[in-house]
């Protein structure tokens, strides 16, 4: 379980996160939505650890965990822009990323298809191909708590329904994804966090969203929305 | 962290980057080397049957300072480009990201970058070791402590490279502004040194106890100084720990550590400042007076010299290299002052010399001649040696194509084991596309 206790960042004079409390159940798949420049970013560098927060606490089970060294202990996080080792051919990457964490999932693998790829270099991967491999590096980690910055940019349709069983194949992970299309996040979130200018509007199941906002419709844009405009 | 030691190493030895440093390396060794060797070959020619202008060759000074004097140009001015690379791409590429989450620490893979920088730095030493060797086969001499004091001074002053390159890497974004930042701090020393030499100001004059060539001429000069040792071991940690909290994530209370950081080797800065032990390891001592001279300047309190001359005085500079070094060597509380316009205008040239509050003064600045005074002033004598100087030089005249194993070693079989290192890296994995 991931909490965010009165959670607040500021760049200089700007403040990017305005206390911020809600909590992530445990095994569940959560979204972190809102518009460009609503702090998506910033809050998930914070919650694993590669920024800090002004003031307020992330708490992992019930713990206060603050420290980056203590956080990468539960939680991987696979940044937006990251390009893997482009001279390296795929399979000299992974033999050297096993090596490092002491562990190869290869069942992981066999599911992202990557030992089809293995005799290429990095550099020559797809969009598509480059964004499995840097899921494998995220989930193979092994940690409790896996947070993926925009995961499935570069797939295209067709692959995205394959790569979405991913979350079946994980069940006992918690995932806290940032996702700017919401179609996609409805597909794939239990819950849901709507961020706007570093505030929280709401969060929780979309059901629980639909009643609080008294939407008639199912889709999660639409009630973002009308949660949008009452909050404005 | 033998895993990624071996990875960093392999990253720099399938970039195109080391081709490029090592071919160089080899380049200006075989140059330096090669011109150094043939001038000491010349000049000793009329050396051979004149014992007394025999004494005078030096290998370590004739040969291998001018040769290493090509590694320092390649150190200063390209290495910072080499090493800024190991953190640079990982920072573009955003793989600091994956990396720092390996179950090794930030420390420790930082401190794994550090130890590649380093074994680079010692291989690159290494490539020297066939000099060694040709101008053993040449007949030439060679003093084991005075080449590893020199080999020493290097490898300490690669070490401030390495700090000021993994500091500048740390804080700027691009590897460009990273290395134009480090060669500013290696090129403001060269600075001080020329103001000093210059007699720009005074305040030039004061700083040049922190000109990082100066601290290195030391060990050129095979004089042992606790104090330059000290002085490379502390900026290398004050560089490398500054870089350190630049570079974590998330790192809290950064100003306060920085600044505990500053307090700390400042106060060490000052303890290594506030004394110095040398030691002459040159086989010919040039650095130091007659056992018997060093005796009695242990034995003279204090001693003051008012120097009538400006500091860019060519007599001055003579004075400076042949007395005052090696007295710093004895006394290093030794204080000169040197007189104001109106007094150089009365009494140009003079040299005045007070102990005790008893003053003497001399026009000479001949060794006999101020140790004359010397022991005028202080009512001591000093006793004669017993054993004469025993250093006769190497001169040392090559014949013959003595240069085609040069050639060979640093323009055949090193650039053929750079090569097949570079294919092997680049290409082994390349294998598993054929065999599909």
């Amino acid at each position: 379980m991931v909490e965010v206790r009165d959670l607040t960042k500021y760049y200089s004079d700007v403040r990017i996160i305005n206390r911020l409390y809600f909590t992530i159940p445990q095994n569940s798949v959560s979204g972190i939505i809102g518009p460009n420049g609503a702090g998506k970013s910033t809050l998930i560098k914070i919650i694993s650890g590669f920024e800090n927060q002004t003031s307020g606490d992330v708490l992992i089970n019930n713990k206060i965990v603050n420290d980056f060294d203590d956080k990468k202990k539960y939680i991987s996080y696979m940044p937006e822009f990251m390009l893997l080792y482009p001279d390296y051919f795929v399979k000299e990457f992974l033999d050297f990323f096993h090596k490092q964490i002491n562990y190869k999932d290869d069942e992981l693998m066999d599911f992202l298809g990557l030992k089809s790829v293995f005799d290429k270099k990095i550099s020559h991967l797809s969009k598509g191909w480059h964004q499995r491999l840097k899921l494998y590096t995220s989930l193979a980690m092994n940690r409790d708590i896996i947070i993926l910055d925009e995961p499935f940019d570069g797939f295209d349709p067709l692959q995205m329904n394959d790569i979405l069983k991913i979350f079946d194949l994980k069940k006992d992970k918690t995932f806290i994804l940032s996702i700017h299309q919401l179609s996609q996040a409805q597909k794939i979130c239990d819950y849901f966090v709507l961020l706007d200018n570093g505030n929280l509007i709401s969060y929780g199941s979309i059901e629980e969203l639909k009643e609080k906002f008294n939407c008639s419709s199912d889709l999660l844009e639409d009630i973002f929305i009308k949660a949008l405009k009452k909050d404005g | 962290m033998v895993n990624l030691l071996k990875k960093e190493l392999k990253d720099f030895f399938k970039s195109r980057l080391s081709l490029i440093y090592f071919s160089l390396l080899f380049l200006i060794i075989v140059y330096s080397f090669y011109s150094a060797v043939d001038l000491y070959s010349k000049a000793s020619i009329n050396a051979i049957d004149n014992p007394l202008y025999a004494t005078g060759f030096e290998p370590i000074a004739g040969v291998f300072v001018p040769t290493f004097g090509g590694f320092f140009i390649i150190i200063s001015l390209m290495l910072p480009f080499v090493l800024v690379q190991f953190i640079y791409k990982e920072k573009k590429y955003n793989t600091i990201v994956l990396v720092s989450q390996f179950p090794l620490s930030l420390f420790k893979i930082y401190l794994v970058k550090i130890i590649s920088s380093i074994l680079i730095i010692i291989l690159s030493l290494l490539v020297f070791s066939p000099l060694f060797v040709i101008w053993n086969n040449l007949g030439g001499h060679l003093v084991f402590k005075e080449l590893s004091l020199l080999l020493s001074g290097y490898f300490l002053y690669s070490l401030f490279v390495i700090g000021v390159s993994f500091f500048s890497i740390s804080v700027f974004k691009t590897s460009a502004q990273a290395s134009i930042f480090s060669l500013s701090i290696i090129m403001f020393s060269w600075f001080v040194d020329f103001g000093k030499e210059m007699n720009i100001s005074s305040i030039i004059k004061k700083i040049n106890i922190l000109s990082i060539t100066s601290h290195l001429k030391r060990f050129e000069d095979s004089i042992l100084s606790f104090q330059s040792v000290f002085y490379f071991i502390l900026l290398f940690t004050f560089f490398v720990s500054l870089g350190y909290l630049f570079l974590k994530f998330s790192e809290k209370k950064r100003i306060l550590k920085i600044l505990i950081i500053l307090i700390i080797h400042f106060i060490l800065f000052y303890f290594v400042f506030s004394f110095d032990m040398k030691y002459d390891l040159s086989e010919s001592l040039k650095n130091s007076f007659s056992v018997s001279k060093n005796r009695f300047l242990k034995e003279i309190p204090k001693l003051r010299i008012k120097v009538y001359l400006r500091p860019t005085d060519s007599r001055y500079r003579d004075y400076e290299n042949d007395f005052l070094k090696k007295l710093r060597m004895v006394k290093s509380d030794v204080e000169i002052r040197f007189a104001d316009e109106d007094e150089l205008k009365k009494n140009y040239g003079l040299f005045e010399y007070e102990l005790n509050g008893k003053k003497t003064t001399t026009y000479s600045n001949s060794e006999e001649e101020i140790f004359m005074v010397l022991e005028e002033i202080s009512n001591k004598k000093i006793l004669k040696d017993k054993e004469k100087s025993l250093y006769k030089g190497y001169p040392l005249v090559v014949k013959g194509k003595w240069y085609i194993s040069l050639y060979l070693i640093y323009f055949l079989i090193f650039p053929l084991i750079l090569i097949f290192i570079y294919y092997k890296l680049n290409y082994s994995y390349r294998r598993l596309k054929n065999e599909n």
